[in-house]
């Protein structure tokens, strides 16, 4: 049998309103085209004027089905434009316009191949919203996530509970990935001092958004809850969790009376629920790869970030000189980070 | 042929000698050993943190929060445990081990017999007073 290969992040990108206005009531896509809605850019980040054509991959499935290595056998679709909408104030619009996407990708892109599976989009605003839209299309044999970018509170608050439990009533993991406004605008998780000036210090900063979510989740006991929950963290790489975990353990050793909820250590915690996508993109020194025997064997997985990255696959993981290692983050990982693929068949193409 | 191992009765004093929750630290053949009176009872440690060696003996001896839902805390009055006065770290005083495991290193414990009102640690060695 073909060895798992699982591209555990590889973005979508919607080029017109077009696509998604048969996907919402008219009253709202007239809405949209009175306001001049403009489509997110499909490289949110600040400074990426990234442009992706039809036909590049980026917002075309058959060129995406086309692109894909030979040897991956599963895809997990996550919607690019959805994220950005932590930046937006208008609450009710981002979920229609997330949900006419999920639309959109199922009707679109799921046909296009059977390795496509794909991560329901909620915008994080309003969590009984964000749950409603995720047990709409939780039962659908391709869901095997939810998919936000963090707002302002912490992932550790009872804002996210609603999401937290409808995603763990459907078997889906949660992916936590930015939104490219992070520290610009009230609305998105902030940025500690005085916020990004330049892309430059977004892009630097981004970790600083993972290290209060995974702070938050594990003190503020999410995991107690809501024992099932795997969260991915997608698009802040991995270099940053490392040390933070180290030190959440020292500290809980210490100050275990305010959070007896803790049965074990922090990091314990976060092997059991949380795992990282490798930033291929920058995550290439030795150094960091020396941090990853920080973390267990389970908590790396990979993604591909398509359309974003310019690297293939093998780039992504050219710090990984161990071949089961390697496997383990292709293969295995993604599959316990995603319990719903493996409780499918193996897509064979 | 065996050696029965026998413990030593060393006299640490009378029971009015000690305040409840406060250590009193006696040179016992040359190990530093600790004595506290608490509401259950005696208890003898050794004065030496297990985690970077500090004199345990003069942290808090007290209840401690119990596993609980989150953020309902659940605090318990009978689970004695002295708490390391560098780090906080929690060691259970009957059993000597890491209360919630945040250390499989433990504390060393000695039995403590109370009888006509005197105190006596119960050590490995020597020869019964």
């Amino acid at each position: 049998m073909t060895p798992p290969v699982v591209d555990c992040e590889h973005h979508v990108i919607v080029d017109s309103l077009e696509d998604l206005a048969p996907h919402m009531t008219a009253s709202w896509a007239k809405r949209l085209h009175m306001g001049e809605f403009a489509m997110p850019r499909s490289g949110p980040h600040p400074g990426t004027e990234l442009e992706f054509r039809p036909g590049q991959g980026g917002a075309d499935p058959e060129a995406a089905a086309a692109a894909l290595a030979p040897d991956v056998t599963h895809v997990v679709l996550v919607p690019s434009q959805p994220l950005v909408t932590s930046g937006w104030l208008g609450h009710a619009m981002a979920m229609v316009f997330a949900a006419a996407l999920n639309d959109h990708v199922v009707e679109r892109w799921l046909p296009a191949d059977p390795r496509f599976r794909f991560a329901i989009s909620v915008p994080a605003h309003d969590g009984e919203a964000a749950a409603t839209e995720i047990r709409r299309l939780g039962g659908h044999p391709a869901a095997v996530a939810v998919c936000f970018s963090p707002v302002a509170a912490s992932l550790g608050q009872r804002h996210y509970h609603p999401i937290y439990a409808a995603a763990a009533e459907h078997g889906l993991a949660v992916v936590v990935h930015p939104g490219g406004f992070e520290g610009n605008v009230v609305g998105p998780a902030v940025l500690g001092g005085v916020g990004p000036r330049t892309p430059e210090d977004t892009f630097c900063l981004l970790p600083q958004v993972a290290m209060s979510a995974l702070s938050g989740l594990v003190f503020d006991g999410v995991f107690q809850r809501f024992g099932d929950l795997r969260v991915v963290f997608a698009g802040f790489g991995f270099g940053w969790a490392p040390p933070l975990l180290w030190r959440m353990d020292a500290e809980w050793r210490g100050l275990r009376i305010e959070v007896p909820w803790l049965t074990q250590a922090p990091s314990a915690v976060a092997a059991e629920h949380v795992r990282f996508v490798v930033d291929g993109a920058v995550e290439r020194h030795p150094g960091t790869w020396a941090l990853a025997s920080m973390l267990d064997p389970g908590a790396l997985v990979w993604g591909s970030d398509r359309p974003f990255a310019t690297d293939g696959a093998e780039d992504a993981l050219s710090g990984v000189q161990d071949g089961e290692a390697r496997a383990r983050i292709t293969g295995a990982n993604p599959l316990d980070s995603f319990g719903r693929l493996g409780a499918q068949a193996p897509a064979v193409v | 042929m065996t050696v029965a191992r026998t413990l030593a009765r060393r006299h640490v004093g009378a029971v009015e000698d000690f305040v409840e929750g406060e250590f009193k630290v006696f040179d016992l053949g040359g190990r530093p050993v600790g004595v506290v009176k608490t509401d259950q009872g005696f208890f003898a440690i050794r004065n030496r943190c297990p985690h970077q060696g500090a004199d345990i003996c003069g942290g808090t001896v007290t209840g401690t929060m119990v596993a609980s839902e989150p953020f309902e805390y659940d605090y318990s009055e009978q689970t004695l445990v002295v708490a390391c006065p560098w780090h906080r770290w929690e060691f259970a005083l009957d059993t000597g081990e890491s209360f919630g495991r945040v250390t499989n290193k433990r504390l060393v414990t000695y039995a403590v017999e109370v009888e006509d009102g005197n105190v006596y640690v119960m050590m490995k060695g020597g020869r019964t007073p």
